[in-house]
């Protein structure tokens, strides 16, 4: 005979254990002080050697990528729990929202004359990319709820600095990047591995 | 011509209300709740560990270990075992049938639920 008053405490044990679990988050600290580091020195090649930066940015992204997926991997493992479909989800928002972030640049300045003529560009990028921060907070990590404003605001303001026009918004992507590392988020609830 | 409503059960007893085929369809082995905890925490997840399923259930070794030995002879759940940083990790994941019992029993509750005006 099975009591309703039974299964409803049942039903409630489990909903207990799924709030529990929580949102597995987005990934150790270390994915973002690797890419905080990517982002700064990238941006400073940029302008101080310009033509190696093209070469960076391809090397570091694709190598960036691998570290990223081997790190997430080996944090999922440590805290026990495996979602393939979690780690599906990271890479296409991080490298589709790039992706669509610098096609949204060319675009750009494609049609708007001092984009052609290589000002502002930077600043377009980190508003851009700031939003990839924020729908990132969306859906991983609520410090990027405040980071992605954050950072478009940022973008505004570089414009304000008289040189060095990529390295000042590389610099204040990087500062969000570890700044997301070194708030702690609720997504990030589960950085201490439990003992077997 | 009046409609006469159907009796209203005045008792939490699922025996007493009019719900016999959800009643055939719900899984003994999923009546225990550390088994259903367990099965609707991997459906949510590729792989759980054995120390994760713990912390989350809040079970101990034994019972846990005890829990999913039965999930596993009735083939819910597959086993695998390996190194994680030098340390033996059991990982534990849901079956295909072990999807489909979920789903199954999950909707007898559901059922259940609404038939007695929960």
């Amino acid at each position: 005979m099975t009591d309703v008053t039974q299964l409803r405490q049942d039903l409630q044990f489990v909903r207990g254990a799924v709030a529990r679990r929580g949102h597995p988050g987005p990934g150790p600290a270390s994915i973002y002080f690797l890419w905080a580091g990517y982002v700064l020195i990238g941006y400073t090649l940029i302008d101080f050697a310009r033509a190696a930066s093209g070469w960076f940015f391809l090397i570091g992204g694709i190598t960036g990528g691998v570290l990223s997926w081997q790190l997430g991997k080996r944090w999922a493992m440590r805290i026990g729990e495996c979602d393939m479909a979690l780690a599906w989800r990271s890479l296409l928002h991080w490298a589709g929202g790039i992706v669509l972030a610098v096609i949204a640049m060319i675009a750009l300045s494609a049609v708007i004359l001092p984009l052609r003529q290589q000002a502002y560009g930077g600043q377009i990028l980190v508003v851009l990319i700031g939003m990839v921060y924020f729908l990132a907070g969306v859906h991983f990590d609520r410090n990027f709820l405040w980071l992605g404003p954050l950072l478009m605001a940022g973008g505004v303001l570089v414009g304000l600095v008289p040189r060095y026009g990529w390295t000042a918004p590389g610099a204040v992507i990087a500062l969000g990047l570890v700044l997301a590392a070194l708030v702690p988020a609720r997504g990030r609830q589960h950085s201490q591995p439990p003992s077997e | 011509m009046t409609r006469r409503s159907a009796p209203v059960p005045q008792s939490n007893d699922i025996s007493l209300v009019d719900a016999p085929a959800a009643l055939d369809q719900l899984d003994p082995l999923l009546q225990h709740r550390g088994r259903l905890g367990a099965l609707v925490l991997l459906s949510g997840a590729d792989a759980l560990s054995f120390s994760r399923l713990k912390s989350l259930l809040d079970e101990t070794d034994g019972n846990l270990g005890a829990q999913l030995r039965k999930l596993e002879e009735a083939e819910y759940v597959s086993v695998k075992k390996e190194f994680v940083d030098r340390k033996p990790t059991t990982w534990y994941s849901l079956t295909d049938c072990g999807q489909r019992a979920l789903r199954r029993h999950l909707k007898a509750i559901e059922s259940l639920l609404r038939a007695s005006n929960l």
